[in-house]
């Protein structure tokens, strides 16, 4: 088939494709539909041999990608009217005499070929442009049950406006959610960006965003949607306080081979392939990505007399296999990612004679995941997601070490059975098995020794193996009384490193008031158990207890139109056990936090035209560090967050859009004297006798970005542009803070000025 | 996309510069603590028969023509650090050294130890700590605030022998009142019959240290030229038990 050629570097790809055509064809059945009869392609029915002196092949074709165009109308000098077949390919027979022939299919610009033009020849490619784009339909998203405070993201969407053009940034943009420009972390609701769950499908990754490269580890092309809850979710996630991203892999298979590039100098490139494969009845995808940032920044740095060595690296490859089945899929992914840096800098804390401090570390892991899902009768349906995985952390920093493997399996089970009605039933189960080897070698830190500096404190070692085993089991069920629907669920966990299990009753409901508006609700407790650093019996505490949230959600969903739909909720979330460091014991549960507020969401549905959103969240979270003690302002508080998000078609090859981001300064604990530690050599900062944590605020953040996107339309492939300016605002924003050696001078870290760009995308 | 890669790395790199070329740590421009020697590295329990008195004496780098006074200071740090015991700052002990490009300013107090019921015995080889502090303030270049701890033992315990010694430190290069030109050598040697590992710091008044804890290193004049005053001290990783040494050198 002709479509098989883009395979091939797309010049080739031409060539070939003309060749290859004359392969294909489609018979000819002159027709004249009836308006408002379905159109149907054309069939083996010859035009009358008066009217005809000779005969060509038209193949209609999409312009940039080559796709065939079935269906599309030919429309005779006559007034008769032709279809192309599945292929896009029809037979012609030519009229005598001058006119004109138009083809047209809905969606692409109408294509107008003299008779003459046509005459004389076998077969003649017509390649349709795109129409420009309407505002007349709305695209359906795909819909999932219904839960609080759940919002979804196509990524068609998600590659225009999200940082980085990064799918699994996009929660960055939405209510609930507090972040930072230059980190891939969000904070949901008071929760840290460890506290939430990241996840590719029903796989839990030991890291979605490569902390160099500020991108999420999986390419776009192979995921639908992301799928975010900022909390109140169902009894199916556990393990966080926090929200939910989950990344959805695609559950489509293309009609022809595609092949993408994206060339980004000097930080990296990728490469991403997918094809139909098994008679056109499976995809099959690869994609590589490969940073080469560590082979320019050396030399930039040495040029430019910079006393600093960075070497960054990242990368990622995947292959991606989908076969549907007639009641339900197989999908598997297999996953490679890593990421490095080596960083050699000036510090008064190095032990080197050169002066010169270390900070490597090398993250990587393999992941290989298989994703059944099956109906298993009339009421039954079953999901089994096993996946095995690999991952190793390895930090030095100056002459302290950390380095853990951990590999494990874990078998991931949902079942689902339809009840009377839409009454559903839910049950699933998850159990992991995995063996960490752990080596460690780095000072216990003691608050209570005024001689401790970890520069020279004596480093306890660490090297053991150990296992770990997780299980938690899932109920949950819809049940529609009217026009109330209540999912009750319960979630009982047991975790190994906390040596205890326990469970998490949870409730979401939702009361469609009308057509139009529905209020909704949601009310449980969500477990956390501690990070293994921190039940370790050297540098943690083995006594820990799991972290125990309480989430109340209410709110109201309005659909204004089919365009326009509002959501407002008002939450309260309260956090219990916060491990906290303690002089005796290391770590304790004594810490707790509180987070408040409400959010706003106004979402503009996606058009071919035009899709965007304003999300704005006032929040309040307030810690308090131990029992008795006042309330803080929390690490993570941002009051106000607006984020305003768009992106306009205006041509079919000319796009706009852009985002406004606005937040109240991040908090920071503010010095108020310093004293010189005549044991260590060393200025140590001091609090005020009264001063509570996280007493300082950074100045408010504004920040707008910028874009438009053009295409460059060949027969077959194509090229985009993307031009834009990132970081616009007033000034430059205050990112953190930053102290002299002795206290006694406090600056802000300011953020890059606006930065121009821009980047070139081919798809062939 | 990986616009968001360079302002990473930005932000990174102007981090570290900063860290090295505004206000380093060994320059000294205004009042400096340099250090508190202690006449006992480590002490026992006071008793009602054998009350334990330490004299310390606080060094401090100073302006030309400053004045400073001297009063006892209270820290105010969240973490225990050891029993806090109030300082007496003898009067008349103050002194000033002159040097070619700051004052080497010293005065001495003395720390009531605490008997044993006061204090908090603790970690491996169970020592306790007491807590001291000092306000040094200037009429025209701010002022110190200088904390640290005595470290006491157990009486009896084989501690109150093995790192009882005071160390010594000198500069070996450059040479006292050598003029020199360019980048230099600066070479300190420390020692000390106590069993404890002993750490070094560096101070000079221009130029930049490449390393200010090591022993040998370099020191770069940048701009420096005239007069320089270099400053070495040591101090024990255990007790604190100090020294220091100073030489003067010109910078052409």
């Amino acid at each position: 088939m002709a479509s098989t050629c883009r395979r091939w570097p797309w010049v080739a790809g031409a060539v070939l494709q003309a060749t290859l055509v004359s392969l294909s064809t489609t018979k000819l059945q002159a027709q004249t539909p009836a308006a408002g009869a379905p159109m149907t392609p054309a069939t083996a029915a010859p035009a009358p041999a008066s009217a005809a002196t000779s005969t060509v092949t038209l193949k209609v074709r999409i312009k940039g990608s080559g796709a065939p165009v079935g269906r599309a109308e030919i429309t005779l000098p006559d007034g008769k009217k032709l279809f192309t077949g599945k292929d896009g390919d029809v037979q012609l027979n030519l009229p005598t005499g001058d006119g004109q022939i138009r083809v047209y299919r809905p969606g692409q610009e109408p294509e107008l070929r003299d008779i003459a033009e046509l005459r004389g020849k076998d077969r003649v490619e017509i390649f349709l442009l795109p129409a420009t784009p309407t505002d007349n339909e709305v695209i359906v998203r795909g819909e999932r049950r219904p839960e609080a405070s759940r919002k979804t993201i196509t990524i068609a969407e998600a590659v225009k406006v999200a940082p980085g053009g990064d799918p699994a940034q996009i929660p960055k943009l939405l209510p609930g959610v507090q972040s930072r420009s230059f980190s891939p972390d969000i904070v949901v609701r008071g929760s840290g960006p460890s506290d939430s769950l990241y996840r590719v499908d029903n796989y839990d990754m030991p890291f979605i965003f490569h902390r160099i490269g500020n991108l999420s580890v999986i390419p776009p092309q192979m995921l639908a949607d992301v799928e975010f809850s900022t909390g109140g979710f169902g009894s199916q996630y556990g393990n966080v306080t926090g929200g939910v991203v989950v990344l959805h892999t695609r559950n489509d298979v293309p009609e022809t081979p595609k092949f993408e590039f994206k060339i980004n100098i000097p930080f990296y490139s990728a490469l991403y392939y997918e094809t139909p494969v098994n008679d056109g009845k499976d995809l099959l995808a690869a994609s590589v990505r490969r940073s080469y940032l560590e082979a320019f920044l050396p030399l930039v740095l040495k040029k430019s007399g910079a006393d600093v060595t960075v070497v960054p690296f990242f990368g990622d490859e995947h292959l991606y296999y989908y076969h549907p089945t007639e009641d339900g899929h197989v999908k598997i992914i297999a996953t490679h990612a890593y990421d490095g840096l080596h960083l050699l800098f000036p510090s008064d804390d190095a032990t080197s004679p050169s002066g010169k401090a270390t900070f490597d570390f090398k993250t990587s892991f393999e992941l290989i995941g298989v994703e059944w899902k099956k109906s298993l009768d009339k009421d039954w349906s079953m999901t089994l997601s096993p996946n095995v995985f690999n991952n190793d952390n390895v930090i030095d920093v100056i002459d302290n070490n950390i380095d853990i493997k951990v590999r494990g399996i874990v078998v991931h089970a949902d079942f689902t059975r339809k009840l009377d009605g839409k009454n559903r039933l839910y049950l699933g189960g998850e159990l992991g098995y995995g063996v960490a080897n752990i080596y460690v070698v780095a000072p216990v830190i003691d608050n209570n020794d005024p001689f401790f500096d970890p520069a020279s404190a004596p480093k306890r070692k660490v090297s053991e193996t150990a296992t770990y085993t997780s299980a938690a089991g899932w109920v949950a069920t819809d049940r529609y009384l009217g026009d109330l629907l209540l999912t009750p669920g319960i979630r009982p966990f047991y975790y190994s490193q906390m040596k205890k299990g326990g469970y998490d009753p949870r409730l979401n409901w939702r009361y469609q008031l009308d057509q139009d508006n529905s209020l909704k609700g949601a009310v449980g407790q969500y477990s956390e158990a501690a990070q293994f650093q921190d039940v370790d019996k050297v540098f943690g505490n083995p006594d820990l207890k799991y972290i125990r949230s309480m989430h109340y959600i209410l709110g109201l969903e309005t659909a204004w139109s089919d365009r326009w739909l509002s959501d407002v909720q008002v939450f309260y979330k309260e956090i219990n056990g916060l491990v906290r460091s303690d002089p005796v014991t290391v770590k304790n549960n004594s810490g707790k936090l509180i987070s408040s507020g409400f959010e706003l969401f106004i979402r503009r549905n996606v058009t071919e035209r035009l899709f965007g959103w304003v999300a704005y969240t006032y929040s309040r979270n307030r810690e308090q560090d131990a029992p008795k003690k006042h309330y803080h302002d929390g690490q993570y508080d941002q009051t106000h967050v607006f984020n305003l998000v768009g992106d306009y078609k205006l041509t079919p090859i000319w796009d706009l859009g852009g985002r406004f981001v606005y937040h109240t300064g991040d908090t920071y604990t503010g010095v108020d004297h310093s004293v010189y530690n005549a044991n260590l050599d060393k200025y140590q900062a001091r609090e005020g006798l009264n001063t509570q944590p996280y007493n300082q605020r950074l100045p408010a953040y504004h920040e707008l970005d910028i874009y438009a996107e053009r295409d460059i339309l060949f027969d077959t492939s194509k090229l985009t542009w993307r031009f834009g300016v990132e970081y616009l605002a007033l000034q430059r924003q205050a990112q953190g803070v930053r102290n002299n050696y002795d206290y006694t001078k406090t600056t802000y870290f300011r953020g890059a000025p606006p930065i121009p760009y821009v980047e070139l995308r081919g798809t062939i | 996309m990986m616009r968001t890669h360079f302002l990473v790395l930005v932000l990174g790199l102007s981090a570290f510069a900063c860290n090295g070329e505004v206000d380093r740590y060994e320059d000294i421009q205004k009042l400096r603590a340099l250090g508190v020697l202690s006449d006992k590295a480590v002490v026992e329990p006071s008793t009602t028969a054998t009350p334990q008195v330490v004299t310390l004496t606080f060094y401090a780098a100073l302006p030309h023509g400053d004045t400073v006074t001297a009063e006892p200071y209270q820290d105010t740090a969240r973490s225990s650090g050891g029993t806090p015991a109030t300082l007496t700052v003898n009067a008349g002990t103050a002194v000033v050294e002159t040097h070619a490009s700051f004052d080497l300013y010293h005065v001495s107090g003395t720390l009531n130890i605490p008997p044993t019921e006061a204090l908090v015995f603790r970690g491996l080889d169970q020592n306790a700590t007491v807590k001291y502090g000092i306000k040094l303030t200037t009429k025209s270049s701010g002022s110190q605030n200088i904390v640290g701890s005595v470290v006491v033992y157990q009486s009896g315990a084989a501690q109150l022998k093995s790192l009882a010694a005071i160390p010594t430190v000198k500069i070996t290069a450059p040479a006292k009142s050598a003029a020199l030109s360019g980048k230099q050598d600066i070479v300190a040697a420390a020692s000390t019959a106590g069993a404890e590992t002993l750490r070094l710091g560096w101070f000079v008044n221009g130029g930049e240290i490449k390393n200010r804890n090591a022993s040998t290193t370099t020191w770069d004049p940048v701009k420096t030229t005239g007069a320089v005053t270099l400053v070495v001290t040591a101090r024990g990783a255990k007790t604190g038990a100090f020294a220091l040494d100073v030489i003067d050198f010109t910078a052409n």
